[in-house]
């Protein structure tokens, strides 16, 4: 088990009268190489749940096991946040470097890497999120589309070498090119790389064609977990929490209203497609 | 009405010029819902900068019922009837208690005591945010604080919005009660709204969808007509809503199917086809 929490609470301002509750007896775990979608609605502790993954936050109570290791015991926060990659909403407002490659480079600077090591490490970084080494290293991140600007900023976390990467929304914002290569580069690096990755969105149709496993959050509990199918097949619950279906299960579900007999648990175009198509012909023939 | 006329907006940087907006003309007339899509880079956010006048013109003018944001005594006036929201509500909250908050306007415009609680309950209402009226903004979630922000405007009752990718960073019921919103503002109360998004199905509420490319406005239709150029969309990095390009594809293998906006429409006329 890469990452696990055990009955986890967490309150922030505790004791306050402010006092609020984010996170509710939360159990969770993830293995290596799972994609896992976190869905929620706002406000339902998707980022304080996130922040406990990687050692940002300490839970109030309950434990955080990494590696089998428990947190601040045995591995400290310090060690998890470079195993665990964070890439907060908006990465690219935390540029600052005058290169792309110095840019990508901070961390492992700080780590002491020598020179040739870390350009080693830029290039199959950069390649991993799709941007051509020699005609990125050299130039300024500001200058760079929205788009290519986010990939740089989550290559510097992957400099890192982590095991597991969380993403926020990190196709929130961008035009729709510059979304699907995100998209495309994280399927591939979990595919290719066997790299684990946690994404929160709320785009139910781009989740449900991107993770194997589904996690919905609500008021700090989790509520459902389960694989796409089995989670968006729950419709009338998730609208009651604030989230929705794709597009498609709408349709599908209007559908099978209306008499056509489709199946519901469809996500990709051509699968809905098919499916609406042999049940016309049924019906003609 | 805000009218742009010719307008250029040149961004110097260093040694380089980009040309963000190239002799761009269009009028926004009162009451409509209009909406701009187009890929990043093409130009929408700069020309929404130009409506309230927060940046001025290289070339060309905009004008404000008739006011242009050129001169500088226009300004405050320019910015009482046009409001604006961004993208990412943490650079627009300045107070520490969210009712503080969504008061910093209409006290900066000198609005009496009373009628500001007043504003400020409206506001929040409206947003379906009056239980937090006494939190502290940092304490709320993402979507929580774009809709104190939104409720800010509201307070000083502008006449014209302009919000740039307002619900980006909102779960799906947050990005429904901010389509809901606008939808009542422009319907109920009459409020322009200019719209500014990545999102095409929450251009189908439009009364006119503008696309941009380049820095140029290059096609402007209502919702029905603007969905129904599919290759020319693809051409501008405009997706089609999921559902229209269902109702592309099954047109293609030879069903009778027009264009459409939403999962119920394609329903409909597909359990009556036979």
């Amino acid at each position: 088990m890469l990452i696990e929490l055990k009955n986890v609470n967490f309150t922030y301002m505790p004791n306050t009268p402010l006092a609020q509750r984010a996170l509710k007896n939360v159990n969770f775990s993830v293995e290596v190489g799972e994609f896992v979608g976190l869905i929620g609605p706002t406000g339902s502790g998707k980022s304080t749940f996130v922040q406990h993954l990687n050692g940002l936050l300490k839970p109030l109570e309950g434990e955080v096991l990494v590696e089998g290791k428990r947190m601040g015991e045995e591995i400290s926060p310090f060690l998890v946040r470079r195993k665990v990659g964070l890439v907060f909403q908006f990465p690219e407002n935390q540029l600052f470097e005058e290169t792309v490659s110095r840019d990508v480079a901070f961390g492992l600077h700080n780590l002491g890497w020598a020179e040739d090591e870390i350009e080693k490490r830029v290039r199959s970084v950069l390649e991993m999120v799709g941007l051509d080494y020699c005609k990125f290293k050299d130039r300024s991140p500001f200058t760079l589309s929205g788009g290519e600007m986010r990939r740089v900023a989550i290559a510097g976390v992957l400099a890192m070498n982590p095991s597991c990467l969380i993403l926020d929304e990190p196709a929130s914002g961008l035009d729709s090119i510059g979304k699907r290569e995100i998209l495309a580069n994280l399927e591939r690096l979990n595919k290719e790389n066997n790299l684990t990755i946690i994404l929160i969105s709320h785009d139910m149709d781009e989740i449900s064609r991107l993770a194997g496993r589904l996690v919905v959050l609500n008021e700090g509990r989790i509520e459902f977990d389960g694989s796409p199918r089995k989670v968006f097949s729950l419709r009338d619950d998730l609208i009651k929490i604030g989230l929705d279906t794709p597009e498609f299960t709408s349709l599908l579900v209007a559908l099978k209203k209306g008499g056509l007999d489709v199946p519901l648990d469809l996500f990709e175009l051509n699968e809905v497609k098919d499916a609406i198509v042999s049940v016309l012909k049924r019906r003609g023939s | 009405m805000i009218e742009i006329s010719n307008l250029t907006h040149i961004y110097k940087q260093a040694n380089r010029e980009i040309v963000a907006l190239d002799d761009v003309s269009f009028d926004i007339e009162e009451g409509k819902f209009i909406v701009f899509v187009g890929r990043n880079g093409s130009g929408k956010s700069t020309l929404a900068k130009h409506l309230n006048g927060l940046i001025v013109p290289t070339k060309g003018t905009v004008k404000v019922d008739g006011l242009g944001t050129d001169v500088e005594e226009n300004l405050w006036k320019v910015r009482q009837r046009v409001g604006m929201i961004f993208q990412n509500p943490d650079n627009q909250i300045v107070a520490t208690i969210v009712e503080e908050d969504v008061a910093f306007g209409p006290e900066n415009l000198g609005v009496p005591r009373e009628e500001i609680r007043k504003r400020i309950d409206e506001a929040l209402e409206n947003v379906h945010m009056l239980e937090y009226a006494r939190f502290e903004p940092h304490l709320l979630s993402g979507g929580q604080k774009q809709k104190v922000a939104i409720a800010g405007v509201l307070a000083m009752k502008p006449k014209y919005l302009i919000l740039d990718e307002p619900t980006s960073m909102l779960d799906p019921r947050g990005r429904k009660e901010v389509m809901d919103t606008l939808r009542k503002l422009n319907n109920e109360q009459g409020m322009t709204v200019v719209l500014i998004t990545h999102r095409s199905e929450e251009a189908i509420y439009a009364d006119q969808v503008v696309a941009m490319n380049h820095g140029n406005i290059v096609f402007e239709a209502p919702p029905r007509d603007f969905f129904a150029e599919k290759k020319l969309l693809e051409e501008l990095g405009v997706d089609l809503p999921p559902i229209s390009l269902l109702g592309w594809e099954l047109k293609k293998d030879g069903y009778d199917i027009p264009t459409v906006l939403s999962a119920e429409e394609l329903a409909g006329i597909l359990c009556l086809l036979n």
